[in-house]
């Protein structure tokens, strides 16, 4: 009895051990990001590091069936959530760069313009917190196991 | 899966308990390897903005995309449907 206790404590000692293993790098590089457009692309760079690891746990023998269903499951979500933030962060900064462009020439950018970047802008915010969730949750159970 | 075997490890199963650990360190390893290259990122962001550079060009998107897209077809090819 004894014996099967001290097992007990070392797997849940183990558990808990991996469940801590949130990766305080990629909550950083989120937050770091100097603007919304650079906060899209981090979410998507930070998820393609734990696909990678998702990846790898798929290949691996050890990892059971019910797991890597788990894993192609959330992925499937979190993929297109990944490229829908990399598609709008990129098309932001076109814009804006267009707008930049004009004033570097020594132009002023005019109020139409300057509005539909400020409606872009609000528009990219919208689709980062579409898309957050499931990208941190992909990377929850990449890290943590099903 | 690991708290699917947990119940079983914890009530002795010496095979459950051999297989929780070594998932367990399997997610460890994993875990830590794609901690240290969002590591290497977050350098390589400090850096580009200590040196006033773009974040994100258009050809570290589009090979972001590869990536995700290859990384997709490895977790659709690994096996283990339900």
């Amino acid at each position: 009895m004894r014996n099967r206790m001290r097992v007990g404590a070392l797997v849940l000692a183990l558990a808990v051990v991996a469940g801590g293993l949130e990766g305080c790098n990629a909550g950083e590089l989120i937050k770091t990001a100097p603007t919304p457009e650079d906060k899209a692309d981090n979410l998507a760079r930070v998820y393609a590091e734990y696909q990678e690891a998702a990846a790898n746990l798929v290949e691996n023998p050890a990892i059971s069936a019910r797991e890597k269903h788990a894993i192609r499951v959330a992925n499937r979500v979190a993929a297109p959530a990944a490229n829908a933030l990399l598609d709008a962060s990129g098309e932001y900064r076109k814009a804006k760069k267009a707008i930049d462009d004009i004033r570097a020439a020594g132009g002023n950018p005019d109020a139409i313009a300057l509005r539909s970047l400020d409606i872009a802008l609000e528009a990219l915010k919208g689709i980062i917190a579409a898309n957050e969730q499931p990208i941190l949750r992909f990377k929850k159970l990449a890290s943590k196991g099903a | 899966m690991i708290s699917a075997n947990l119940a079983a490890a914890l009530a002795g199963d010496p095979m459950a308990i051999m297989a929780l650990i070594n998932q367990i360190q399997i997610h460890i390893r994993e875990a830590v390897a794609a901690d240290e290259r969002v590591g290497v990122l977050l350098a390589e962001q400090e850096r580009r903005i200590a040196a006033g550079e773009p974040l994100m060009t258009d050809e570290e998107r589009a090979a972001l995309k590869a990536r995700i897209d290859a990384n997709t077809a490895r977790i659709e090819a690994g096996g283990g449907t339900i």
